[in-house]
């Protein structure tokens, strides 16, 4: 180590050292940016009860410990804020039924964020209103979300459907090219005929 | 005389056999999406077909015996999602059987989809078929338990991350039997080509075969963007009666899928 030291110390003045700066700061710069990237950090949520469950992690499947938590509503408002435990969760009890915007704050600038949509929590019946209009409320909204689904499948399928003949259409004008079997088939008949022809022709005379 | 009439019925024969279009069979399922990120819809519609992916044709397919997905180290079954839909591949005067499941992600993870079909009978190769597919959907940056084994008669475990494949990339996988390498095992690559827009300029072009080396491992480099599958074909250690009554021989494919995008 020592005489690796030295011998910098000792080099440095020779070289120039504008270039030397460059250097070392391109590398300082690898070396800072490539985890952010190889190490994205990810963090999810869900609710069950009126508890939101969140679970921050690397892809790798590593968890974020002691990562801060913080929880927003649509107009932006904090909420709440957390640290993650040394399994990457952190729990909260349903603050209020809007669109939750849970953002991750990991070490070394890593961020990530998810958000949990209002109709995600619509099956979710809170404290205030678990009386049975609030479940009609919850089973009817439930409903239209799987009507639309079923419609955006339906208009799918009919488009395809219709579309059908005319990506048909295309794909036979792409194909009009004579392949390499259609030409050898050709040949393969015309020498069959000839061979036929040949084999009376043969017979006859013999 | 004589000898040019023998030429030329040996020179027929030969441009029969090349000019016939050799069709390899190959299990399918094609999910909707490979990578499911948080923006993106939660729901994976997956197509169940057997098909010649090149040709894009299909063949009629019953319900299959297993379908089901590997998620958090169980596998668990989802046949009763599958239903009965039809289709035809460019060039099909009808229609044919295939199945469709719509499953919604609720967890990040790697969730390994697999089919087991019931077996096919061949009369062209006097033998049943039973083609073991899979293919990986990874949802919400969650980048675990995609080399898992599912437990089939037969699978290509990968060695490259299945998803998030650029064109070009070499994807790497270990066929397995019982749970046992197959040294040498003959694998079959093919390109899904669904609107049959790709002509191949000869019969070799259609399937790519490659052979695995001594401890089972494969690689091959994909080409173009798009899905490409691979079946590892073993001849199973069981046979089948079929319908004359005779024990039939039973192809084993171990089936594949994975996607490649273009780098841009």
């Amino acid at each position: 180590m020592k005489r690796n030291n030295f011998t910098l110390k000792r080099k440095v003045p020779d070289l120039c050292k504008p270039v030397t700066g460059l250097v070392i700061l391109s590398l300082l710069l690898t070396v800072t940016f490539l985890p952010v990237f190889a190490h994205k950090v990810n963090i999810f949520a869900y609710v069950e009860g009126d508890t939101v469950y969140t679970e921050s992690y690397f892809p790798d499947g590593k968890k974020v410990k002691g990562g801060i938590v913080e929880v927003y509503d649509s107009q932006n408002n904090k909420l709440l804020e957390g640290k993650t435990d040394k399994d990457g969760q952190f729990n909260f009890k349903l603050p209020k039924k809007d669109d939750l915007r849970i953002v991750l704050i990991a070490t070394m600038g890593h961020k990530a964020s998810y958000t949990l949509s209002k109709d995600e929590l619509s099956d979710v019946p809170l404290t205030v209103n678990s009386n049975r209009s609030g479940y009609e409320e919850s089973e009817t909204s439930q409903a239209t979300q799987v009507d639309l689904d079923q419609i955006k499948t339906l208009i799918d399928n009919s488009l395809d459907e219709k579309l059908k003949p005319i990506m048909r259409e295309l794909a036979k004008m792409q194909q009009k090219r004579i392949s390499f079997t259609e030409i050898i088939g050709g040949i393969g008949y015309i020498f069959g005929i000839t061979g036929i022809i040949l084999y009376f022709a043969n017979k006859k005379r013999g | 005389m004589r000898k040019i009439s023998i030429v030329v019925t040996v020179m027929v024969c030969f441009f029969w056999w090349s000019g016939a279009k050799v069709c390899a069979h190959f299990g399918m399922i094609i999910p909707s999406d490979d990578i499911i990120t948080q923006e993106e819809s939660k729901t994976v519609t997956l197509d169940v077909k057997f098909c010649h992916p090149m040709e894009g044709h299909y063949m009629e397919m019953e319900k299959p015996v297993k379908f089901g997905v590997r998620f958090g180290g169980k596998n668990v079954d989802l046949l009763n999602l599958l239903k009965a839909k039809k289709g035809r591949g460019p060039g099909q005067k009808k229609d044919f059987t295939y199945w469709q499941a719509t499953y919604k992600i609720k967890r990040p993870g790697d969730y390994i989809f697999y089919v087991e079909p019931r077996p096919y009978w061949e009369p062209a190769e006097d033998c049943f078929i039973i083609h073991y597919t899979k293919v990986c959907v990874n949802a919400l940056g969650l980048e675990q338990e995609w080399d898992e084994e599912i437990g089939l008669e037969t699978e290509i475990v990968p060695l490259t991350r299945p998803y998030g494949l650029w064109t070009g990339n070499l994807f790497t996988g270990i066929v397995k039997v019982k749970g046992k390498p197959v040294p040498y095992a003959e694998i079959e690559v093919e390109y899904y080509n669904k609107d049959g827009r790709i002509r191949p300029p000869s019969a070799p072009y259609i399937t790519q075969v490659i052979k695995a080396d001594k401890n089972g491992v494969f690689s091959y480099a994909m080409p173009k963007a798009g899905w490409w599958g691979f079946a590892a074909l073993n001849q199973a250690s069981w046979t089948i009666k079929g319908s004359d009554g005779k024990e039939k021989p039973v192809e084993i494919g171990a089936v594949f899928w994975v996607r490649t995008r273009d780098i841009e």
